[in-house]
């Protein structure tokens, strides 16, 4: 009998995976909520897009009307430490014991990589008893300074690793990220320890002068490229929002992006925004504003629209319909960025700039322009000589500063915007100002005392006036089954490494 | 061996008694009178008495004769009805100490349903139901309350052998279809009697799967040495729509909006009633378009139609079809010295309100039934095949999987009739030009957007009993049910041209899709055992069961997803630009059972019953998998043990008591680890890998277990039986207090472990409750006679324990309504996020609502309100009975008061402004009452920011602005129902005196004729729901197909 009550054991799913399949799957994870979830909440925040004033799909973001349990916080909170994180700890146990360095290293910088997004949004995060399973159900947080000195022993024990790892025959395309390359994995190890390290520059210094010093930095996209035009294979933001929705209009690109790159005339806005088929011609009065066709000489057009105006009766449809304002390019094949190589240059170029090495800052800077320009097919060099809009103002630390941070603003749209959320809330560059983009009294013409590059207030904003994000909220799927979550703090206080 | 023939009749009328059970004294092997009263028998070798009984009836005891002319005489004291209990074994009802409430066959039947449950609604105190919508969906079975997170199910058992009841179709958000449960197969003309087994007490037999109560169901079985008997059943009934949502008829189409000028407009695309006052006046709407029907500008000389600026009355009434039910039932039986048997065929058509055919159902039922006696050996067998072919649309939530009906339906505006649409391939309202973008024409979706499905099944079984010695008999039963499904289901392609109307609007593609998905479930359950009933010394009597259960089933799915069509309209698989996604799965499980009852009686006034029974499942943990459990229940007559109280009013008072317990398994596969394909769902849309080639397995999610235990519920009860003014009156009366603990369920678990579920046991919910039934004939002479029946339950139920800390548990949610379990309250509760008010006990402004910048309320990003439970209050049902000569009409009512449930119909009506609730200050510029606005230095003011007209729309969109008020989409659960409506005629029998018909009845039937609802719930039906037929479908309805209302005739002949 006891052989005959026997049979419980699930015949439809496998016991046990090899540690390539546990490898795609956690870089899979790793990429799929940070590409959809994460990538919208960040273009939203950093203004490179903004909701469609008639359609309301991601209004709470753009109006930053959003809870404890609020799908953009939980989602990426269980990718990653139900998804991404649980196989890639499989991957080090396995590889550990089987002795695959190159699997062993790759699972530990993704797993630094996960944590180090955590830690950048939700500041405190459960590191070290998280993972354990029955063993710890209730794990605790730890503060955000213990996790980063945690992610920085991970990524320093990869980088030891290399020469073992590289004696591996290699990962090939089950590394999705750079097809079993060995020294890209270094490298990219050693500029997230950069970016890691840059949160608290006095503190870290000579850390940073070593590490650049030393150089070997990522030199190329650390992304994830396998995205097909099919459904459920193609990139995440583009699956949710342009082949799932009813209706493909709610992203539309801000203001805030289109002024700067307008006033500018960077070729780039034609890899952010779609052309208009409408668009204002602007009278002599009010009354004589009109929609007309975009006429033929000025095509294309772009038009931004200003954050968080659904629902605001002086920016509602029919006097600002769908037709004059751009909606964000978006495509199936896009791929999903962990860090991108312009990232990598920024940061030498910010770190050099603290350091106070204005040539090397500049060199640095450059590359970047140039990488975030190609990227879409585009050229720098104009942009970047001297007396070109972009070039690099050395006066100051803070001419530099803003030089720097402005182009990775821009070079983050369509491939990182999240990065820019952060950069936001850790440089204050771009600066918040109180202006918005568009003349509220007068649509059809553009606000006098708007600054080009500047944040633009959300109009519709839940928050008090000059209130923004600085964060994500503990997620409620936490507080709810584990008493050591912390109090929800709000939407807007500050992290410990926040201008 | 003695042959015995004869006529039972009634000495009140003369007339045949019916169905009156023959039985040789001292055995278990009889007979059942035929049409005509009359019976026909093999006595065994000793035998001399026969018992004759039957309901209401004085049980007759008679010696044997070769002929026999019986008169029975209705008992106004006792009655001695036989009820079959667990394992199929009959007792007599008055010897139970548990409640057994049994429903014949003719108050079953009476307004000819096409499921059994729908027969029993309004007739059971503490039997809740409730069907989702049309013919042929799902019905909701609950007894005694909720007690289970996953599964509240009952136990159904046909002639002693349980069948499945699967709900079939996808009971989701999105895209939901009912194909109805598999309780709803049984054909209700082949029941003889339907009994509910409530408690513990009476189920711990049954062991597992008993926990949520067993509705018994026997089945008519021929008679012995009777002629061909043949009759017939038909019903055709017209059916229309229920309910459908009230509308405000104040304001047309458009979103509030200014055009340049500063004056209202109505936005042409609009899919709401927001814009200006109606005035009646012929105005343009939709799309301007050319001669050739291409979207043209109006300064470029498109045409727009021409309609008036008017509410429609009885729009989305008008939308809705009259549908045609037909239910015919054809039985022939017949018997012979020692073999009886029936055959029924049964035909259910039924064509749905929908217009057109695209909601159709079909059922054709074939059984036989077969009993045999050869002396001491006696076989049994009852097989049925039912086929149905059924044809629905989908409901619930749709999008680029494609349209779904009737969230689209209610998105028209006011003034926009419906039938303006019905030719979807007009210019203006084809997938092109239809006049809005963000809803799709209803008439094109129904036609297009389809599901269809077919199922072929067979259950029965066979008995095989041998009387070993007197009083003692061996029988061994085989039951097997075996169900192989097919659907199919599909959304057309529909791609805006490249210059059209929706798509300048944003209109977005739907690739169309096709899937089949097909389903085997079989089960078989094998029973031995031994029966014994004897007398000790003179007064005891002691009847007792042991036996051996086996119970195996498996399921098989195969499913197969085509999700971009490449030529438009050809389903098939391989009709795409991409391959299919399949997935398939499988299962199996098997239970083997050990159980025992003993009965013993004393003078047949006291009665005392224990069972128990051990179980071993394949479900639990190896070396863990047995589980024992029980049940003790004692009831005394006490007019029978003091003769002297029936000299007073009371002519009959039983008392009784129970206790018992019953043991559940698990799921199949929760205790062993697993690694499944990466597949991410994303807020819409997935990642699945294999991506470009590389594929994927992810560690589980949930942590399986290998130390879980058996689920277990313990229930006490009592219940009083009482009878006074020789019968004219009774009440039945039961307490019952029961505990369900240990339930294993994937129990969430905070994600930073690693995983979002645990397999484990939780929990302690408790129910109590009283059941009540009143019943009487106020009124009886020879020619009139007048019977009523009220039944009233009332559940309190608790969610004492959760599991560790956790205090709240989410069950599901649609936009910021939550339905959960808080522990220390009732079952499933209703919250939404709180609205902020001010908390500082000293300000001027304490309570108020606080506002922000846009005069809007502002909720807490963290707490919630709790609305309340979805458990009413307590339910009622009324049955009533005039009878004249050969007229009866009857009428059966239905009411339940309190709880809640959540409509997304009411959000989308009070979003698009066709909800009353919209109509509020008549869309005039308003406050929001009792309200401050925050100064960003950190004070209060008296709230000056008004809701515009231009904004008022914002105001009513609860999900985006006003999240506190999603509150206002909870509704009362409160209905009145009138259930049933029959008015019945038996014609005289002279009228056929010439032909083979012998008699012959019609009828006049209304089923769910009327319903009254709280003012607050002008929306649906509160039964309605797209979420399947247990715990989910108790949140409500998320746009899903409204119910319906049926009247007709029905024509009955006996040949």
């Amino acid at each position: 009998c006891t052989n005959y009550l026997d049979i419980n054991s699930d015949p439809n799913y496998p016991a046990s995976a090899s540690t390539p399949l546990l490898l795609s799957s956690g870089t899979t994870w790793s990429a799929s909520i940070l590409g959809c979830d994460i990538q919208l909440v960040g273009a939203y925040w950093a203004q490179h897009y903004s909701q469609n004033n008639t359609s309301q799909q991601y209004n709470t973001i753009d109006q930053y009307n959003l809870s404890n349990s609020s799908t953009y916080f939980t989602r990426y909170w269980s990718s990653i430490y139900t998804g991404a994180l649980p196989d890639l700890k499989l991957v080090i146990s396995q590889s550990e014991a089987a002795g695959t360095w190159n699997y062993w290293m790759a699972a530990k910088v993704m797993t630094a990589f996960d944590f180090n997004m955590l830690v950048s949004l939700f500041e405190k995060i459960p590191f070290t008893d998280a993972l354990k399973g029955s063993d710890n159900l209730t794990p605790a947080y730890d503060e955000s300074k213990a996790v980063d000195a945690g992610i920085i022993a991970m990524l320093d024990a990869a980088i030891a690793k290399k020469t073992d790892a590289a004696a591996q025959v290699s990962m090939g395309s089950k590394d999705m990220v750079f097809a079993g390359n060995i020294t890209k994995w270094v490298q990219f190890a050693k500029t997230l320890k950069l970016k890691i390290l840059m949160r608290d520059f006095t503190t870290n210094q000579a850390a940073i002068q070593a590490l650049l010093t030393e150089g070997d930095l990522l030199a190329v996209d650390a992304k994830m490229t396998n995205f097909t035009d099919q459904e459920n294979k193609s990139n995440p933001l583009f699956e949710n929002d342009r082949r799932k929705l009813n209706t493909t209009t709610n992203i539309r690109v801000s203001a805030t992006l289109v002024q700067f790159l307008k006033a500018n005339n960077d070729p780039r806005i034609a890899a952010f925004a779609e052309p208009t088929s409408q668009m204002f011609q602007v009278g002599a009065t009010a009354a004589a504003d009109k929609i007309i066709d975009v006429p033929a000489d000025q095509k294309p057009y772009y038009r931004g629209l200003d954050q968080g105006t659904y629902g605001i009766t002086t920016f509602s449809s029919n006097v600002f319909p769908t037709s004059v304002h751009s909606r964000a390019v978006l495509a199936a094949t896009d791929p999903v960025y962990f860090m991108s190589a312009a990232e990598s240059y920024f940061l030498q170029a910010e770190a050099w700039a603290r350091i106070g090495d204005s040539g090397k800052a500049k060199t640095a800077y450059e590359t970047a322009v140039k990488a975030a320009f190609s990227r879409w097919g585009y050229d720098a060099t104009a942009f970047l000589a001297a007396g070109g809009a972009y070039a690099f103002n050395a006066t100051s630390t803070d001419s530099m500063l803003n030089c720097i941070l402005m182009q990775k603003w821009v070079s983050s749209a369509r491939t990182d915007s999240w990065n820019a959320f952060f950069d936001i809330c850790r440089t204050g560059i771009p600066a918040l100002g109180a202006q918005t983009v568009t003349d509220q009294s007068r649509i059809a013409v553009i606000n006098s005392s708007y600054v080009t590059g500047t944040l633009a207030p959300s109009v519709g904003s839940v928050l008090l006036a000059g209130q923004y994000p600085h964060r994500f909220l503990y997620p409620k799927t936490s507080s709810d089954y584990n008493p050591n979550t912390p109090t929800v703090l709000p939407l807007y206080q500050k992290m410990w490494w926040h201008k | 061996q003695t042959r015995v023939t004869g006529t039972v009749v009634s000495t009140d009328d003369g007339q045949p008694i019916i169905g009156a059970s023959v039985v040789v004294k001292g055995t278990s092997s009889g007979t059942i009178t035929d049409a005509d009263g009359k019976f026909a028998l093999t006595l065994p070798a000793n035998a001399k008495v026969l018992v004759f009984s039957y309901v209401g009836m004085k049980t007759v005891e008679l010696t044997a004769k070769s002929s026999m002319q019986v008169q029975m005489q209705s008992d106004s004291r006792q009655i001695s009805e036989v009820v079959v209990t667990a394992m199929g074994i009959s007792r007599s009802s008055k010897s139970l100490g548990y409640a057994a409430s049994t429903v014949k066959a003719d108050e079953l039947n009476r307004a000819t349903p096409v499921s059994v449950t729908n027969g029993l609604t309004g007739k059971v105190a503490g039997l809740n139901i409730s069907n989702s919508g049309g013919t042929g969906t799902s019905e909701k079975v609950i007894i005694r309350g909720f007690t289970s997170f996953n599964n509240n199910q009952p136990l159904y058992i046909v002639d002693g052998v349980p069948i499945q009841n699967s709900f079939m179709g996808s009971a989701t958000t999105n895209q939901a279809v009912d194909f109805g449960n598999q309780a709803g197969d049984i054909n209700p003309d082949d029941v003889a009697s339907v009994t509910v087994l409530k408690g513990a007490s009476a189920t711990a037999l049954y062991g597992s799967r008993a926990a949520n109560g067993v509705i018994l169901i026997t089945t008519k079985r021929g008679a012995t040495d009777s002629k061909l008997q043949v009759s017939y059943t038909g019903t055709a009934t017209v059916s229309n729509v229920l309910r459908v949502p009230q509308f405000e008829n104040m304001f047309g189409q458009g979103w509030p909006l200014l055009n340049q000028a500063g004056t209202y407009e109505p936005g042409l695309q609009e899919n709401g009633s927001w814009g200006p006052a109606l005035d009646g006046m012929m105005r343009t709407w939709g799309a301007p378009l050319n001669s050739q029907g291409i979207y043209t500008p109006v300064a470029s000389g498109g045409v727009q139609r021409v309609k008036p600026f008017g509410y429609v009355k009885n729009n989305l009434r008008d939308f809705y079809d009259n549908g045609l039910e037909l239910n015919n039932n054809i039985s022939i039986s017949a018997g012979n010295q020692n073999t009886s048997f029936v055959m029924t065929y049964n035909n259910v058509t039924s064509d749905g309100i929908l217009p057109t055919n695209v909601d159709k159902y079909s059922r054709n039922t074939f059984s036989v039934r077969g009993d045999a006696n050869f002396k001491k050996f006696h076989a049994k067998t009852d097989i049925s095949y039912v086929r149905k072919d059924i044809r629905n649309v989908r409901g619930g939530q749709g999008g680029a999987t494609g349209a779904t009906t009737f969230q689209d339906l209610i998105q028209t505006p006011v003034d926009v009739p419906y039938l303006s649409m019905k030719n979807f391939n007009d210019p203006y309202n084809n997938t092109d030009n239809f006049y809005t973008a963000y809803a799709q024409n209803p008439y094109w979706i129904i036609a297009n957007n389809q599901s269809v499905y077919q199922d072929d099944r067979v259950y029965g079984n066979v008995e095989l009993s041998y009387d070993v010695a007197s009083g003692l008999k061996a029988v061994g039963r085989l039951g097997g049910d075996f169900t192989n499904s097919r659907q199919r289901a599909w959304a057309a392609q529909m791609i805006p041209a490249s210059t059209s109307w929706v798509l300048l609007n944003g209109k977005s593609s739907v690739p169309g899709n096709y899937e089949e998905y097909n389903v085997n479930l079989n089960q078989l359950d094998a029973t031995f055992m031994l029966n014994a009933d004897y007398s000790l010394w003179k007064n005891f009597r002691v009847t007792g069961t042991a036996g051996w259960n086996l119970n195996q089933r498996g399921t098989y799915y195969i499913d197969a997803y085509q999700g971009s069509i490449d030529v438009p309209n050809w389903y098939n698989l391989s009709n795409g630009t991409a391959l299919p996604t399949t997935t398939s799965s499988r299962s199996n499980r098997r239970l083997v059972g050990l159980f025992a009852q003993g009965d013993i009686s004393y003078k047949d006034w006291a009665f005392l019953g224990i069972s128990a029974r051990n179980d071993w499942s394949s479900t639990l943990p190896k070396g863990k998998n047995s589980f024992f459990y029980g049940g003790v229940n004692g009831s005394v007559i006490l007019t029978d043990a003091i003769k002297s109280l029936q000299n007073t009013p009371i002519s009959y008072l039983k008392l009784r008591a129970g206790i018992g317990q019953t043991g559940n398994d698990a799921d199949v596969y929760l205790t062993n680890s697993k690694f499944v394909p990466t597949q991410i769902t994303l807020g819409f849309g997935n990642l699945y890998t294999p991506l470009n080639g590389v594929s994927g397995l992810t560690l589980s999610n949930t942590i399986y277990n290998q130390n879980l235990k058996p689920e277990i519920s313990t229930e006490v009860e009592f219940g009083m039986d009482l009878r006074m003014l020789q019968n004219r009156i009774g009440l039945d009366l039961a307490w019952y207090n029961k505990n369900t603990k240990n339930q294993i369920i994937q129990a969430n678990v905070a994600p930073e472990s690693a995983y979002v579920y645990k397999v484990r046991n939780v929990g302690l919910i408790n129910n109590q409750g009283i059941e009540a039934r009143l019943y009487g004939s106020p009124l009886k002479s020879k020619d009139f006679e007048w019977e009523v029946g009220v039944t009233f339950a009332k559940n309190w139920s608790k969610a004492k324990e959760l599991w560790d800390n956790v205090d709240r548990y989410l069950l599901t949610s649609a936009y910021d309504v939550y339905y959960v379990m808080l522990k220390g309250q009732a079952f499933g509760q209703f919250q939404v996020p709180k609205t902020l008010t001010v908390s500082d006990k000293t300000s001027p402004y304490y309570g108020k609502v606080i506002v922000n910048a846009n005069g809007l309320p502002q909720v807490s990003s963290t707490e919630f309100t709790t609305i309340g439970s979805s458990t009413p209050d307590f339910t009622m049902g009324f049955t009533s009975t005039w009878k004249y000569k050969t007229l009866t009409l009857s009428v059966v009512l239905d009411y339940r008061q309190g709880g809640y449930f959540y409509s997304n119909t009411a959000r989308m009506l009070d979003w698009n402004g066709n909800g009353t609730n919209t109509m509020f200050n008549a869309r005039q510029p308003f406050l929001v009452p009792n309200s401050v606005k925050q100064l960003s230095s950190g004070g209060y003011a008296e709230n000056d920011i008004p809701i515009m007209t231009t904004s008022v729309n914002n105001y009513w969109n609860y999900s985006t602005n006003n999240k506190g008020m999603e509150s206002n989409c909870v509704l009362p659960k409160t209905y009145v129902k009138l259930r049933e409506v029959t008015l019945t005629y038996a014609m005289p029998k002279k009228w056929f005196a010439k032909s083979p018909i012998k008699d012959a009845q019609i009828s006049l039937i209304g089923r769910n004729l009327l319903m009254w609802t709280p003012a607050k719930n002008n929306f649906v039906d509160p039964d309605q729901s797209n979420y399947g037929n247990d715990v989910l479908s108790n949140f409500g309805e998320f746009s899903s197909a409204p119910t319906v209302r049926n009247l007709g005739a029905s024509l009955k002949l006996n040949f």
